[in-house]
């Protein structure tokens, strides 16, 4: 990777390599010291311009010097203020921003120049922050290191600043120390104070990022040995104690091969519930993954599982909440049909924007004209979600049984939005 | 009487699953209880007529779907099988490798074994089964297979992107453009021009808006689908590089 590659690189800007990347805190910072900074540099210019205008013989210069300065910054400034957000603008042409920056970058510094000469050249510092809050985010998105020392150490030694420096000393000697040479000690030293203020935020904001990075590190160790620590006791004391529990149903109740059968089934979907209370904890489950325990019951008893949906129908994304009451509805409704003597069920799914419909279709003889009773869970749900949620529908044979909950703003779907419909799948037997 | 590849972790398990499958349908099946192994397995016996394969392998950066695309790369003519929990941590494995891979069936590990035995028998006999009902709601509908493994060909269109790939699957560290340029040997603008010019492959594959680092993870879970066509142009780089050198 050439030198010529980076400045290139650097030229083109984080927009242009940052693209894809997540904005990280520390990038966000650093695009909110950049349009600080660029902020201030039209503030600074404009408070100090009326007394150039006034100075000026031809006063139209500094203030067309001034409103190209400030349009140099309106050309630059969307981006950083997007990053600022936490957003990022697709970028259409490298090449066309990597011009547009250039331009807008001599645009802006010659117009400052000219608004503020001389010693007043000295508060256009805030470019240099600018500046250098831009440099690193590049640096950043195209994983370069910072060596702020070394850094430094090329900045001053380059050719421009000893040729600049060459100069300077050679108009002393040779002209004795005239107003040019002054005012190119000033343009000098202007430029340093930039260069500097550019190397400073560099090395600032790099620090403030290692800081941060080292103590992400250690919250996410922290959090990891956390984790091992909850997992180690969580086999200790639920799955040592469930196993504990059957082993002792099973000496104590001297079952027969098909009870101990019974028994390690029972365990097991006892085992896939806490493991679905994981999941929800996570807030990150989807129906698919929720509809397992119950799944699994249906087919522990003996049930022809035959319709069921698929994951183009079982892919929403649910919040903590709605995962419990979808688990809860779900087991509901599948235990009622089991309990009743169903010898086939099947399972549908319809999402509308902001409900879900879970309808069990069984073979277990279909529901008396009676109230439901009072405390079970199909009337616990009903009293809960209101009469309207639940529908039940004799057919032959058996019911259809729907309840339909209230769903938040789903999260990433992954499988599209193909809502309101029913899914079904005839897949046999299991 | 059939020839099955059993692939599972879970040794014992998987040796008494193949005692049953042997007593009842008078199979032969050889078990292996890592990915890695299964190269070596496929070299040293017949083709199978069934491979029966658990997708996690925890103790192996490969997955279960490395090994049923090993299998199938190798001997287009075995019957491929997934045998799982189905939980969320296999999920996304078991749908990348049923939209993939012609999968014959799913098994689940927790159904009944006269149900899994039988569901071995159909596969053997009519070629496909029908899959475990509990399993459904984690894979889309439609018929396995609905992806060809050929769609990964507009992943590596050039020698280019068989170096930027290669690269992606070789750093032990997060790939950035530094890391991938020092790599590769290319311009930090090329490997722009890579990931610009793979963007609309990587979203057919639902990776949208990559970054180096998705493509870089997506890399790593696909690198059974990549590797043949990194190799197919990056043996012709290396023949073009002696050729250069004559």
């Amino acid at each position: 990777m050439s030198r010529t590659d980076v400045w290139v690189a650097v030229l083109a800007g984080e927009a242009a390599w940052g693209a894809g990347d997540r904005p990280l805190p520390t990038t966000r910072l650093a695009a909110q010291v950049q349009v600080t900074g660029l902020l201030m540099v039209v503030s600074v210019m404009w408070t100090l311009a009326p007394e150039r205008f006034a100075a000026s013989a031809r006063p139209w210069i500094p203030w067309m010097a001034c409103t190209v300065a400030t349009a140099c910054v309106a050309v630059v400034l969307p981006r950083p203020l997007l990053l600022a957000l936490g957003r990022r603008r697709p970028m259409r042409s490298p090449v066309r921003t990597a011009v547009l920056r250039l331009g807008a970058s001599v645009g802006l510094y010659v117009g400052l120049l000219i608004v503020l000469p001389g010693w007043r050249a000295l508060a256009v510092w805030p470019l240099g922050v600018a500046g250098g809050a831009d440099s690193i985010l590049t640096r950043w998105a195209l994983g370069l290191s910072f060596r702020p020392r070394r850094f430094w150490i090329g900045l001053t030694r380059s050719p421009i600043m000893l040729g600049a420096a060459a100069a300077l000393l050679l108009s002393e000697s040779r002209l004795g120390g005239d107003a040019g040479t002054m005012a190119g000690v000033k343009l000098l030293v202007a430029f340093v104070s930039t260069l500097m203020a550019a190397w400073g935020t560099m090395a600032l904001l790099d620090l403030i990022r290692r800081e941060l990075d080292q103590r992400t590190a250690a919250t996410v160790e922290q959090a990891r040995r956390e984790e091992h620590r909850r997992r180690a006791h969580w086999l200790h004391d639920d799955v040592c104690a469930e196993l504990q529990l059957t082993s002792l149903r099973l000496r104590t109740a001297r079952l027969d091969p098909q009870g101990v059968a019974g028994e390690l089934a029972d365990l097991d979907q006892r085992l896939r519930m806490r493991q679905t209370d994981e999941l929800i904890a996570s807030g990150d489950a989807r129906m698919a993954e929720l509809m397992q325990p119950a799944l699994r019951r249906v087919q522990a008893a003996g049930v022809r599982l035959e319709t069921v949906p698929s994951l183009d129908h079982a892919h929403l994304r649910l919040s903590v909440h709605d995962a419990r009451l979808f688990t809860r509805v779900l087991g509901v409704l599948v235990s009622n049909a089991v309990n009743a003597g169903a010898t086939r069920l099947s399972v549908e799914l319809a999402n509308e924007e902001d409900t879900i419909a879970i309808t069990v279709i069984d073979d277990a003889g279909g529901f008396p004209d009676a109230p439901l009773p009072v405390g079970r869970g199909l009337e616990r749900l009903m009293q809960e979600l209101g009469p309207g949620a639940l529908d039940i529908r004799a057919i032959a044979g058996g019911s259809r049984v729907t309840l339909t909950m209230p769903y938040a703003t789903p999260y990433a779907t992954g499988l599209g939005s193909d809502t309101n419909r029913i899914g079904q799948l005839s897949v046999g037997t299991s | 009487m059939a020839r099955i590849l059993l692939v599972d972790d879970a040794r014992a398990l998987a040796e008494l699953f193949a005692n049953e499958i042997h007593r009842h349908g008078g199979h032969e099946v050889t078990v292996i209880d890592a990915v890695a192994k299964v190269g070596d397995t496929l070299a040293d016996h017949e083709p199978f007529d069934l491979a029966l394969v658990d997708l996690s392998f925890p103790a192996e950066s490969s997955t279960g779907v490395d090994a049923l695309a090993m299998v199938h790369l190798t001997h287009p003519s075995t019957r491929l099988a997934i045998i799982t929990q189905g939980d969320r941590w296999v999920a996304e494995s078991m749908r990348l490798a049923w939209e993939l891979l012609p999968i014959a069936t799913v098994v689940s590990k927790s159904a009944p074994l006269p149900d899994q035995l039988r569901t071995i028998e159909l596969v053997l006999t009519h070629g496909a089964a029908p899959l475990d009902p509990a399993l459904q709601p984690l894979l889309p509908s439609g018929p396995s297979g609905r992806r060809s493994i050929d769609d990964f060909a507009r992943l590596v269109q050039h020698r280019g992107h068989a170096k930027l790939w290669t690269a992606l699957l070789e750093l032990d560290t997060d790939a950035t453009y530094r890391t991938v340029a020092h790599m590769t040997g290319l311009k930090l603008n090329t490997i722009k021009n890579y990931r610009a010019q793979l963007l609309p492959p990587l979203t057919e594959q639902g990776v949208t808006d990559a970054s180096l680092l998705d493509m870089q993870e997506f890399a790593r879970r696909s690198r059974v689908f990549l590797t043949p066509h990194l190799q197919r142009h990056l043996v012709g780089l290396a023949v073009h590089d002696q050729q250069g050198r004559r």
